[in-house]
């Protein structure tokens, strides 16, 4: 077989700079690309299209929508997906992906595994947070499971739940896997470039804490919650109580870990003033090119920007916001000084 | 008011008929006043610290109006007095200022000890071994001790203004350190070792001494002779003469300190036996303070890289906040030895030097027997006899006020000092702030009961276990006594303790916390020690084998 031959038919996309269309590479997938259409600082990125599950759920004899299967059914779906072999074509477009992230990050490798189904991050339903998402995988066959784990959480019971509620079940499910370039962030972010609870259009809302940013989406800790007016002053800065933060691990095989924050750093804001302005200008920049308001996740790793995933900020009640949590803690409107960090 | 307030303790008396009202509460400070103090320190450092004091926690905007010190049946006794602050807002703002205080003074202390304060204690200590006694005029000697005073209370100042943020930083490392690698919170002081100090320093000096002695052929005579016959033996022969006038030299730079904070202890300059019994014990274990410390280095070197590693994947943040907190507790090491080299050790000893030559003039004018009665006087006393404006005390009235003196301080000797006089404490000292916390580290917490027979609970001081014959020692001549695998029990150790450290197998105090200097000089000894075991000396017999487990802060007496 020609090599060439099967690289033109790769079920794997490089996301970086041309669009693509949210029925090949899912919804997070098709928002990224668009991302680094706009030469927005994405990290390497790639997605394992939908054909590849189309492929693998048509060689299974896997169901293709919601309708006929039963809640009962779906334990042996996921078993299914997580061990059934996989065909040639997408072993090897999957190890051929993982060698172009090797030569591009070396030792350091690491790797966000996100679920990119093809009907989420639409402006009506978000399925926020209902696929999975697999961080710090550093070697070729953790990549194969986190995939298997993403295509698999297609089938998991909420996913199912939520698709039969909001009348979904006809729609072809399809997903794809976004494969990207773990930023071992030293601070998070998630930015709304309006506000989602008072819906003022001229407020921005950014949420940051330290460390890896799947602890502002899981609620892991109360983040610091910062407003920005359209002048992009600071009208409000509480920081929250960051008690705990996520962080890579040590080694191949330890995946992320939950660990404290030490007690001098957990009231200090984490972002400085003029990173605020630069999250703000950055943001809005992108929401006025992109068409809409945007829920925008990223980080700051090494003084540099990333941007991980763009969305459109879909209902006010249904997106779960961290402006909703409780804040109890004393507030100020500008934040003091991390003065233990900044001793000349 | 008049109140007369029995305590437990039937024999420690107080009389509450001064200034004090019955509501108060005066705590007693063992760990650095273990034992009654002379009249003229009473009078001379009880002020010029409350002053010290006062002034360094109102700079740095702590909630406390003053510090004050008093005396009962000569044992010193000491409380804080804090603000009112009429509403919780002001209390909110307080510690707040407070804390920005505190954390500017941390980030500057080291550059302010170097730039402003030595230069200043080193002009105060030269002013005082400059000052001529002999020859002042009757109006020059009272305007000298007038002097004096000042310069007293500006090296408490600058003590104070050393300790506070010195403390501080030593409890934010440990926090932080604790916050991220768990564990006690003493446990990151493995990077801190090898901190090149004066107390490192003075131990070195002392094996080097002892390896001149060996050079010199004295082995066999440092072996072979009583502690108190060496210097006469010494002086006997050549060889013996040069190693004494390398002695000296040694004393020059290290020799002014005193077994405790207190005029009447000899300094090692006028009295060097406990030196000489360090420098045998060097000579005879074959023992090298370079190489030890050179350990300790490595140590330290190994023990930071393994931090740094585990680091690796933590937001620079923490890894930033972790560089700036080791370096502050590294800073307080050396300023932890640092300012008590100069202030603590040597200040008292020049004063004792200065008021021992006031002595000596008051010895020449007929009116007291021995220069050192003079350590018997109120420093009031003094103006009024050196003055001799005919209203001081006659010369009669005086020698009988010191023979009274004497006697009570020593009756007072076998008193055994109640934590506290007056009104119980309300509650457990405060913690809310890190440097609450770190002064509870330093001082101690509460004492604590073993449900064990036979055994002691105390402060977990330096981690180890060791077991030996007890060296029970109340002063300083009492521990340098100690042999290699003895254990020291003490009330307290004061730095020039610190070269027995390196011969005893584990040290025991009935004072003290985990920041304690006996605890951060065991640590650096890699000895074990257990701290703040209240009743030691009267538990432990002279000569029984106990356990010391350092790291749990449990003594074991063997039946």
């Amino acid at each position: 077989m020609a090599h060439l031959a099967s690289e033109s038919h790769s079920p794997l996309i490089w996301l970086n700079g041309a669009v693509a269309d949210r029925i090949l590479v899912g919804g997070k997938g098709a928002s990224l690309s668009v991302l680094t259409a706009l030469g927005a600082p994405v990290p390497l990125a790639c997605a394992l299209m939908t054909s590849a599950w189309r492929e693998f759920a048509r060689t299974l004899g896997l169901p293709c929508n919601a309708n006929s299967v039963s809640e009962n059914d779906l334990p042996n779906i996921r078993t299914t997906i997580m061990t059934a072999p996989l065909p040639l074509e997408i072993s090897s477009a999957i190890s051929d992906g993982y060698e172009i992230f090797h030569c591009a990050m070396g030792n350091d490798l690491s790797l966000a595994v996100r679920s990119s189904a093809v009907a989420e991050d639409s402006a009506q339903f978000s399925f926020a947070g209902l696929h999975d998402t697999v961080l710090d995988v550093r070697t070729p066959a953790a990549l194969e499971q986190a995939i298997r784990h993403c295509w698999a959480s297609l089938w998991s019971d909420r996913a199912h739940t939520y698709r039969i509620a909001n009348n979904l079940a006809d729609d072809i499910t399809e997903i794809a896997v976004v494969i990207q370039q773990l930023v071992r962030s030293d601070v998070s972010f998630v930015v709304f470039t309006t506000d989602p609870i008072t819906d003022r259009t001229d407020h921005l809302v950014i949420t940051a804490t330290w460390g890896l940013g799947e602890s502002i989406v899981s609620g892991l800790t109360i983040p610091d919650h910062i407003v920005v007016g359209q002048d992009g002053s600071i009208l409000d800065y509480r920081i929250g109580d960051k008690h705990l933060m996520m962080i890579p691990g040590n080694g191949p095989d330890e995946g992320t870990r939950t660990v404290p924050v030490p007690r001098v750093l957990r009231s200090q804001p984490a972002l400085s003033g003029d990173q605020v302005a630069t999250v703000t200008t950055l943001a809005r920049s992108l929401a006025s090119r992109l068409g809409y308001e945007a829920d925008l996740e990223g980080g700051l790793a090494g003084g540099s920007l990333y941007l991980f995933q763009a969305r459109p900020i879909t209902t006010i009640t249904a997106q779960p916001s961290p402006a909703a949590m409780p804040l109890d803690q004393e507030h100020a409107v500008v934040p003091p000084v991390a003065v233990m960090t900044h001793i000349p | 008011m008049v109140t007369l307030q029995e305590h437990k303790t039937s024999d420690f008396p107080v009389d509450w008929n001064d200034s004090l009202d019955a509501g108060d509460t005066f705590m007693f400070d063992a760990m650095h006043f273990p034992y009654p103090e002379s009249p003229l320190l009473q009078t001379t450092m009880g002020p010029a610290l409350a002053v010290g004091f006062t002034t360094a926690l109102n700079e740095c905007d702590l909630p406390i109006d003053r510090w004050e010190t008093c005396h009962r049946n000569h044992y010193h006794f000491d409380r804080m007095v804090m603000k009112q602050p009429a509403t919780e807002e002001e209390a909110r703002l307080m510690g707040e200022a407070a804390e920005a205080a505190l954390q500017r003074e941390v980030g500057r202390m080291t550059e302010r000890w170097h730039g402003e304060h030595l230069p200043s204690v080193t002009s105060h200590l030269n002013r005082l071994r400059a000052l001529d006694v002999a020859g002042a005029s009757t109006r020059e000697l009272v305007t000298m001790l007038d002097e004096v005073d000042k310069i007293h209370e500006n090296l408490w100042i600058i003590h104070f203004r050393v300790v506070l943020p010195m403390h501080l930083a030593l409890q934010l490392f440990d926090e932080f350190y604790a916050d991220v690698f768990g564990g006690a919170e003493s446990d990151g002081h493995a990077l801190m070792v090898g901190t090149l100090t004066k107390g490192i320093k003075a131990a070195i000096g002392l094996s080097d001494l002892a390896a001149r002695a060996r050079e010199l052929g004295l082995e066999a005579l440092f072996r072979d002779t009583p502690a108190d016959a060496l210097i006469p033996a010494l002086e006997h022969s050549g060889q013996g003469r040069r190693f004494l006038a390398r002695l000296n030299d040694y004393l020059e730079e290290y020799g002014l300190r005193q077994e405790l904070m207190e005029y009447t202890a000899p300094t090692w300059q006028e009295n060097p036996s406990v030196a000489l019994a360090s420098i045998r014990n060097y000579l005879l274990t074959r023992r090298d303070a370079h190489a030890e410390h050179e350990a300790k280095v490595t140590s330290a070197q190994a023990a930071t890289t393994a931090a740094r590693d585990h680091l690796a994947a933590y937001p620079d943040a923490v890894r930033g906040q972790f560089e700036a907190m080791l370096q502050f507790g590294r800073d307080a090491y050396f300023l932890l030895e640092e300012h008590h080299f100069y202030i603590d050790q040597q200040g008292i000893a020049l004063l004792r030097l200065f008021y021992l030559k006031v002595g000596q003039r008051l010895v020449d004018a007929g009116v007291i027997e021995n220069p050192d009665d003079v350590f018997m006087l109120h420093i009031a006393d003094i103006r009024a006899l050196v003055a001799d404006t005919g209203t001081g005390p006659r010369a009669n009235d005086i020698r009988a006020t010191i023979a009274t003196r004497r006697d009570e301080i020593s009756q007072a000797r076998a008193m055994t000092p109640p934590p506290f006089i007056g009104d119980p404490p309300a509650g457990p000292p405060p913690d809310g702030s890190p440097l609450e916390r770190g002064l509870v580290r330093f001082f101690g917490g509460p004492p604590q009961q073993s449900d064990v027979p036979g055994e002691l609970k105390g402060t977990a001081g330096s981690k180890g276990v060791a077991t030996g014959i007890a060296r029970i020692a109340k002063t300083l001549d009492e521990a340098s006594r100690v042999e290699p695998g003895e254990i020291l029990v003490a009330v307290t150790t004061m730095p020039a303790w610190t070269p027995l450290f390196g011969v005893a197998a584990a040290v025991v105090t009935e004072t003290g916390g985990a920041l304690s200097h006996c605890a951060i000089v065991a640590r650096e000894y890699g000895i074990p020690a257990v701290v703040g075991v209240h009743g030691a000396i009267a538990a432990i017999m002279p000569g029984q084998r106990i356990t010391v487990d350092g790291g749990h802060g449990i003594v074991t007496l063997d039946p």
